[in-house]
């Protein structure tokens, strides 16, 4: 008989993600914090089946808007948003490679600070339009590293944790 | 199907408590990450440190020579202080004075600044409500007033830093001249933003606080220390808020407003003292 650890994987990936988010601080070269709460949904919403992708997207979020003082369900409808987007482009069940998975990352980034900017402080530009693409540049960079460092380590804890791919499972017929 | 169950009672259970639990929520959140937290903070220190120690010894044996004399040095200023403040407070109940309040305070190591979307200005310290630490308790350092605390959970606290623009202290500007006290106003933080500056060397600034409602017949001069005035029963009177860089008059020309820098460097604050307003047993005392 096998243990489901599928839930115990879920939890270890985002309180590790919720820590590190938390810990790595903005500095005069990291403007914004790596997403990795966001990236850790992306990763589940590309790896698991959708009541789990939704699941760990309201969990995400909820813990993410706690831990940062942001109103409630700001982060977690935006990445309600990111699961529907994942479905509707057909990537949900393309292979989570570490490249997708740095791609989508930084994209989602953007909208996710985009969405977050909109909850906060509402149409107001935040800055003028001449600094805006090298502020854009550095946050979707810092979403691909984000990105490729949580597909990396996930895949590897869903290695160690001996879980079975979506195909598998389609495959065993769970 | 059964998995299927079990998503769906875990995604109720959360969405319940995200509407009906949400101050639940941050403590809970909080609380599960303190431990990996404490430990992040101690790798961070321990074994940084010793890595550090091994390859420099010498100079670490110099510095620790020159910090045991500044701690001798200090103890003897400790012990005059004692000395004038039992003189103070003598001449104070002499004079029927108020006697001075004396703050206990503990200590509290940074575990993070600006939460998980660094959208406000805030840190969390390790120590929380078991410590005695309440809503509104003042932070500071050495160097001066850092901000006040706006959410606890048992062994952590949310800190509102100066220089978030939601943040608001009650100033006075130390004129140099025995004029301290006349030029009060209010500071408001300015906040951080990204900027683009296109060499790449600077993508997040903290700006400047700004210092609003000064007399405008009074002009400041520029490096003159700014102080909380005591106004308002926020901040406690005398604490070091930080130092004028320049002031003009606002656009009305009603009042003069003034840029100031902050005394303490909140970016990279790695221990802080809470002034307790409800001190716990342990907790030790401190004159402001």
């Amino acid at each position: 008989m096998r243990l489901n650890l599928h839930i115990p994987v879920l939890i270890v990936l985002l309180l590790l993600a919720a820590t590190f988010q938390e810990n790595v601080g903005v500095s005069a070269w990291l403007p914004v914090k790596l997403p990795l709460l966001q990236v850790v949904s992306l990763y589940v919403t590309m790896t698991r089946p959708v009541q789990c992708a939704v699941v760990v997207a309201v969990l995400a979020g909820g813990v993410a808007d706690a831990l940062s003082g942001l109103p409630m369900l700001c982060t977690a409808s935006w990445l309600l948003t990111q699961v529907a987007f994942v479905y509707m482009l057909k990537i949900a069940r393309a292979c989570a490679t570490v490249w997708r998975g740095a791609l989508y990352g930084g994209l989602f980034f953007l909208g996710e600070l985009f969405w977050t900017m909109l909850c906060v402080q509402g149409f107001q530009q935040p800055m003028s339009w001449g600094e805006m693409p090298m502020y854009l540049l550095a946050v979707w960079v810092t979403g691909c590293v984000s990105g490729a460092m949580v597909f990396v380590i996930g895949g590897k804890i869903d290695a160690w944790a001996w879980l079975p791919s979506m195909e598998e499972e389609d495959v065993l017929g769970r | 199907m059964k998995n299927a169950k079990v998503y769906i009672a875990i995604l109720v259970a959360v969405i319940g408590m995200l509407f009906f639990w949400h101050a639940g929520v941050h403590v809970l959140a909080r609380e599960a990450i303190y431990p990996f937290q404490n430990a992040y903070r101690w790798v961070d220190r321990t074994v940084s440190a010793r890595v550090q120690g091994f390859f420099l010894r010498a100079r670490y044996a110099g510095r620790n020579a020159m910090l045991e004399r500044d701690v001798a040095r200090l103890r003897m200023a400790e012990q005059d202080a004692e000395q004038a403040r039992a003189e103070l407070e003598a001449l104070r109940r002499m004079m029927q004075y108020p006697l001075s309040t004396r703050h206990e305070w503990v200590a509290a190591p940074v575990l993070s600044h600006g939460g998980t979307h660094a959208v406000w200005q805030t840190m969390c310290i390790g120590q929380g409500s078991r410590a005695g630490v309440t809503v509104g308790d003042v932070v500071v350092t050495p160097e001066g007033l850092a901000g006040r605390v706006v959410r606890v959970t048992p062994h952590t606290a949310d800190v509102m830093l100066i220089t978030d623009p939601n943040c608001r202290v009650a100033c006075e500007i130390e004129m140099g001249d025995g004029q301290l006290g006349m030029v009060r106003g209010i500071s408001y933080g300015g906040g951080a933003r990204p900027t683009g500056d296109p060499l790449l060397t600077l993508l997040y600034v903290i700006e400047p606080l700004r210092l609003k409602y000064l007399d405008r017949a009074i002009e400041p001069p520029p490096r003159a220390r700014v102080m909380t005035s005591g106004l308002g029963s926020v901040f406690p009177k005398g604490l070091v808020v930080g130092y004028l860089l320049e002031s003009r008059l606002d656009e009305n020309n009603l009042t003069r407003e003034a840029t100031v820098m902050p005394a303490v460097d909140v970016a990279s604050l790695k221990d802080v003292f809470v002034l307790l307003a409800h001190p716990a047993k342990g907790a030790s005392t401190r004159a402001p």
